[in-house]
């Protein structure tokens, strides 16, 4: 089953295979979630919307032309229904979250010192947590997803540069606070 | 290049800086042990974030949304359906109505003689007198209480089936 393209599914759910829909559920409902958690920062909240957008793909699905990737298409609906949910909550436009001038100081509670293993995974992922939502989707959709920067742009209808700006700033952040941390200093 | 800050570094890690800027860098980070500092630390958040764990929804959401698909393609081809069947019989109507009131000008026509329009005329001016009727002061409270009635009856289901569908939604 995995062999089987995005596109072939969609062919089969619009020849009237409904239950084929689920193919394309099982494949991205983890990753979305993953982006959803870090976006909304509550489980339920991510959950909702994820169903949401499942059920907006699926009726829309008559209206996607194959010029462009699916998971794009996919995470476009996500990344918006996200953000109209963010948007109800504290009442802020999408303009606002796509202002890139807006990474606050990182911290994390994960403490190196304490911690018999020093595991920078653990410590990377728990503080991304805490990235602005743009800049969480972003490496989520970079790293976790695959996506190329013009691919991430498309998802969040910002520019090429504006994505690398947004990945060199995170990245920068968390390099940062690993040098504080003396981390690095120890595997040199 | 004298200076390497961190938005070379991060052309660097990517690979979009050309082959003389990377051997460039290379030999500036071997001289600088801040540098190399810099640069480790940055590939050490680049390969972390290619390991990020990814969450696990825990539980069977593939299920639950194939439901509540099935289920909106059930309400779509019930509203059809509906639709449909009140169309039909309301054209039915229309078709009865048409057809008794062609069928008094076919009995009543006499050629060569202006009877049949005054007739027709009367028809006409019957059945306007029967709505008339229908819905006068006295009948009114009959035909608003059959009206009311039927609107109940509709609400109850509407709010059964709606109840239905949060509940398979869910």
């Amino acid at each position: 089953m995995k062999d089987i393209s995005d596109l072939e599914i969609i062919e089969s759910v619009r020849n009237g295979n409904h239950s084929d829909y689920s193919l394309l559920i099982d494949r991205y409902k983890n990753r979305a979630f993953s982006m959803l958690k870090k976006m909304l920062r509550n489980e339920m909240d991510a959950e909702e919307v994820l169903q949401d957008s499942f059920l907006k793909a699926y009726s829309g699905l008559k209206n996607f032309r194959s010029e462009s990737k699916f998971s794009t298409w996919f995470y476009r609906i996500v990344y918006n229904t996200a953000i109209t949910r963010i948007s109800a909550r504290k009442r802020i436009t999408e303009n606002e979250m796509s202002s890139i001038d807006d990474l606050p100081e990182l911290k994390s509670d994960y403490d190196f010192e304490t911690s018999e293993k020093k595991d920078v995974n653990k410590f990377i992922s728990d503080t991304i947590e805490k990235l602005p939502p743009k800049y969480a989707t972003v490496i989520n959709l970079f790293y976790i997803d695959g996506m190329s920067c013009e691919e991430v742009g498309e998802v969040m209808n910002i520019g090429v540069s504006n994505v690398k700006v947004i990945l060199h700033r995170s990245r920068n952040a968390l390099k940062d606070l690993l040098i504080s941390r003396n981390y690095v200093k120890e595997i040199l | 290049m004298n200076l390497v800050n961190d938005e070379t570094l991060n052309k660097y890690l990517d690979g979009e800086l050309s082959k003389y800027e990377a051997l460039e860098v290379e030999r500036l980070v071997n001289d600088s042990p801040e540098l190399k500092l810099r640069l480790t630390a940055l590939k050490e958040v680049d390969r972390s974030l290619r390991n990020i764990p990814v969450p696990e929804i825990r539980f069977d959401m593939t299920s639950q949304i194939m439901k509540r698909i099935q289920w909106n393609e059930k309400s779509k081809l019930a509203q059809k359906r509906f639709i449909i069947i009140v169309s039909t019989v309301f054209l039915f109507m229309c078709l009865a109505v048409a057809g008794l009131v062609g069928f008094e000008i076919i009995r009543n026509y006499n050629p060569g003689s202006s009877k049949a329009v005054t007739d027709t005329v009367k028809y006409a001016n019957s059945i306007s007198d029967l709505i008339k009727t229908l819905f006068n002061s006295t009948n009114m409270t009959i035909v608003g209480g059959v009206f009311s009635f039927g609107l109940l009856i509709s609400a109850y289901f509407f709010f059964d089936y709606s109840k239905i569908f949060k509940k398979v939604g869910k």
